[in-house]
């Protein structure tokens, strides 16, 4: 055949597969934060998730308007490369793909946590080898369905988000209404308040309860008329996260609960929040806290760890399908080899993408899986690591990697406002501030600004708290652009410097390949008129 | 569906409007974090409730 075509990923994400995508991986994240979030900051759990959550809305806000603004699978790296440069822009993605596949270590990992609430053989306390072969064999299930292709999973994510959005305002109605005491929470806040150190932790580990609207960026390239659909889609999936966050946090300091607490370790009464922050609890708080539920709360304790389970497999299978769109995206831009790029002919999914993040996801597990199968290396992580246990191994670097890339989006936002003014914005982030900058008329997004100083309050946190994510989380980075470097050298592409792009046209054939033909002319007729004033000024100078 | 959404609005309004009223004896200062919950709930539940409004005025 003389005509060959390029593969390309296909369109096959509706507005409701949108915000399903969004919603089955950001969605499923308070499953895994409550728990962490309630056993580092106690009684002002909600406070950390508040802050962590006002950050979050600035972060969603800012992807709204980037990803409805340049609809392209490659998401944040692809915003910060056309912002900042290919450096920023590898280092943004690679941060990013960090964190898809800890998505896919860390989501599997608790799906495992909510089936022992129902199949105690798998409980990784009792049963750690169990408990990790179970996760090994989920992440590489995971990998063959996204091997096989997206529609088939799009599908279900849609029916499973749907029962839970439907499930979670049923339990938290229930518990506002007939479980809830104002006294209570305002009690457990003044007497449990924690110390600054925990509080600051409770707060990095908040913001893995809202990590994820990359998915959301990553599907704008398989929406149709992405640029009306993804704003629509995205702010619902805010405000939706925000407010489960809020009220599960709330709900866990104040309710009565429904049936006896077991006491702890020692013989001692403990508070609902104390009983589901606690290490053999924190990875299933969730299901816990719906059971205690009145009525409701019968049917709950049976349901909820399943549907749980299912939703943290479908945030896990997010997290492949995100990791491998984003290396390919990378790979176009050439920020990585060639090899993340190439399509499986069959199947028209990117294979090498698939294969190589899914296994970084299984080191990550076997690490996080370490201290619980061998007492020595139990030892081990005591001695270097305050004795965190594998879900926090995992959740220090989510939160790394999350606030590392969102911070670089931040400035790509503004830096993007400032050199591109001419491509149509359907959505802004609200408040702006109007000015000319080299002869154009351009808005400068004040919220990214207060955006940006909490995203970075939150990696500082990160930073001091979590003796793993500190190490690890930069030792990725400074792998990558080793990586990076070398690969640019072999190339023969610069270094440190980007390579020269013609981005006009290659955001007209972005809106065109995405179905925004009235956006591409009026993209095309703000260029004409841009082009149009630099030669009257040069004329008249 | 529609009923579906209707109610889920519904829910959100009520429960919402219920975290409001019950909070706000204990004072601003000590349930601002619920407050702000409330607030959210009842103005999402009265925006999706409108909106719904208007999509059945619309396919009218």
């Amino acid at each position: 055949m003389s005509h060959h075509h390029k593969p390309e990923l296909r369109r096959a994400v509706t507005p409701w597969g949108s915000f399903s995508w969004g919603y089955s991986d950001v969605g499923a994240d308070i499953f895994v934060g409550l728990g962490l979030v309630l056993g580092a900051a106690a009684g002002a759990s909600n406070v950390a998730f508040l802050f962590a959550g006002i950050v979050y809305v600035c972060i969603g806000l800012a992807y709204t308007e980037l990803a409805a603004t340049y609809p392209v699978a490659g998401g944040g790296q692809y915003f910060v490369t056309r912002g900042l440069g290919d450096i920023f822009g590898f280092i943004a993605g690679w941060a990013v793909l960090l964190d898809f596949t800890i998505d896919i270590a860390l989501f599997a990992w608790s799906c495992v946590d909510y089936l022992s609430q129902l199949l105690p053989i798998v409980s990784s306390s009792d049963h750690p080898w169990a408990h990790f072969a179970v996760t090994v064999g989920l992440i590489v299930g995971l990998c063959l369905l996204n091997i096989i292709g997206v529609r088939e999973s799009t599908a279900f994510n849609g029916i499973v988000s749907a029962m839970d959005v439907v499930s979670e305002t049923a339990i938290l109605t229930i518990g506002f209404l007939f479980a809830f005491d104002p006294g209570l929470l305002v009690h457990t806040m003044q007497h449990s308040w924690p110390s600054p150190f925990d509080l600051m932790k409770g707060t990095s580990l908040a913001i893995v309860s809202f990590v994820g609207l990359e998915s959301i960026s990553q599907a704008a390239e398989e929406t149709q008329r992405p640029a009306s659909i993804i704003p629509r889609t995205s702010i619902a999936l805010i405000l939706t996260i925000l407010i489960f966050a809020l009220a599960y946090s709330n709900l866990a300091l104040g309710m009565h609960t429904w049936h006896a607490i077991p006491l702890d370790a020692h013989g001692h009464a403990q508070l609902l929040w104390q009983y589901l922050g606690n290490n053999d609890n924190n990875g299933k708080a969730v299901a816990l806290i719906a059971a205690q539920v009145p009525y409701w709360g019968a049917i709950a304790a049976f349901y909820v760890p399943i549907l749980g389970a299912i939703l943290l497999l479908i945030s896990a299978n997010s997290g492949v399908f995100g990791s491998s769109r984003i290396a390919y995206a990378m790979s176009s831009g050439s920020l990585l080899p060639s090899i993340f790029q190439r399509v499986h002919k069959r199947f028209r999914t990117p294979l090498a993408s698939l294969l190589v993040f899914t296994g970084v996801a299984l080191i990550e597990v076997v690490f996080a899986a370490l201290p619980s199968l061998s007492p020595h290396m139990a030892d081990a992580y005591a001695k270097h690591f305050n004795g965190e246990s594998g879900i926090d191994f995992l959740g220090d670097l989510y939160a790394f990697g999350a606030a590392t890339s969102y911070s670089f989006v931040f400035v790509a936002l503004v830096a993007l406002r400032l050199a591109d003014p001419l491509s149509p914005r359907k959505f802004k982030i609200p408040v702006n501030v109007p000015f000319t900058f080299r002869g154009e008329r351009v808005e400068f997004p004040v919220i990214a600004v207060f955006g940006f100083i909490g995203i970075v309050a939150i990696l500082v946190f990160t930073m001091i708290t979590h003796p793993i994510g500190r190490i690890a989380g930069p030792a990725w980075i400074v792998f990558g652009i080793v990586l990076y470097l070398l690969y640019r050298r072999r190339k023969r592409l610069p270094l440190l410097r980007s390579h020269k792009r013609d981005w006009r046209s290659e955001q007209v054939e972005i809106l065109r390949r995405a179905g925004e033909l009235e956006l591409m002319d009026q993209y095309i007729a703000n260029v004409k008129a841009s082009d149009a004033r630099a030669q009257a000024g040069g004329l008249s100078q | 569906m529609m009923v579906v959404r209707v109610l889920l609005a519904v829910a959100m309004m009520v429960v919402g409007g219920t975290i409001v009223v019950r909070m706000l004896p204990y004072g601003i200062a000590q349930t601002f974090t619920g407050l702000i919950l409330g607030l959210a709930m009842l103005a999402l539940g009265a925006y999706r409730l409108h909106q719904l409004y208007r999509y059945g005025r619309a396919q009218r």
